[in-house]
């Protein structure tokens, strides 16, 4: 089965990267969805069914660590997976993120591979890869 | 007393060459004799406040942007979408560069706030009138011959080797 996407970060050449970058991966993606920002993200959350959030820190309007804490507020999105895809190399504030409930963190620059691994550690490989199933 | 954390132009040339090389597959080498941006300058301009505060700065000329651009999103550079995204491309890498050059400064534990990256489109001498001013610069030139700059304003009390 494949899985639904929202991808949250206000750079619209990021996002066209992480599609891409999922698309290559051989993860089993079905809808891919995009935000811009946090409050962006919890209207599409509000509105479809997501698998999983890859999600920005620096935002404007609403970065990932609130739209984190909102999500972690409401009883139906705080089981979705958020993984942050962040240039953010600080060990202190990724420690403090995964406190938070952030499931995964992928660094800038990011290769294929990287959503491959970290999306299947996070869903599981039989929802993750498609090669698993 | 916090000793305050030393950017050197070494350092700034390394950590811009990298993220280019990594993230864009542009390869860079510092240069003292840049050749003169053409007419307009794309600037990215980034906050940072962390152990030390100030700007970080990433420039190019249109065409190298558009360059960037492509090999991010690996499209042609003629692509409307190369095109489209020229801006946002210099934008980014310079967040991943602040990244970069965070913890290269300031080390792997300390936490160090990132604003979002503004870009601005400024003619060629009133770029190199602000970029006159960085207390830590450095001129980059590509394979095919295309300028970046890159530069540091470091807010009072950052020293800058």
């Amino acid at each position: 089965m494949s899985y639904a996407v929202l991808i949250v970060d206000d750079s619209a050449i990021i996002r066209q990267m992480v599609r891409k970058a999922i698309a290559m991966s051989g993860l089993d993606v079905g809808e891919v969805h995009e935000a811009a920002n946090g409050r962006e993200a919890l209207e599409v959350l509000g509105k479809h069914w997501i698998d999983v959030v890859l999600a920005d820190l620096n935002m404007p309007e609403m970065n990932g660590v609130e739209l984190v804490e909102r999500m972690a507020q409401d009883n139906l999105l705080v089981s979705t997976p958020v993984v942050i895809v962040s240039s953010e190399q600080s060990e202190t504030r990724i420690n403090e993120l995964k406190r938070r409930g952030v499931r995964a963190y992928i660094r800038k620059p990011f290769r294929p591979e990287n959503f491959k691994e970290v999306v299947a550690q996070v869903l599981g490989p039989a929802k993750g890869d498609a090669r698993a199933a | 007393m916090r000793v305050p954390p030393e950017i050197s132009r070494e350092l700034l040339a390394r950590v811009v060459g990298q993220t280019l090389e990594e993230a864009a597959f542009v390869f860079t080498e510092a240069t003292d004799a840049p050749p003169s941006y053409p007419g307009v300058v794309l600037e990215a301009r980034m906050q940072y406040a962390g152990p030390g505060r100030g700007e970080v700065r990433l420039a190019a000329s249109p065409e190298v942007a558009v360059d960037l651009a492509a090999n991010l999103l690996g499209e042609d550079p003629a692509s409307p979408e190369a095109q489209e995204r020229q801006a946002d491309a210099v934008a980014e890498l310079l967040n991943i560069c602040c990244g970069a050059l965070a913890r290269e400064v300031f080390g792997p534990v300390e936490v160090c706030e990132l604003s979002v990256p503004e870009v601005r489109r400024l003619a060629a001498a009133e770029f190199e009138d602000q970029a006159g001013r960085a207390t830590c610069r450095v001129s980059l030139l590509t394979e095919e011959g295309g300028r970046l700059d890159a530069a540091v304003f470091p807010a009072r009390g950052t020293r800058v080797a």
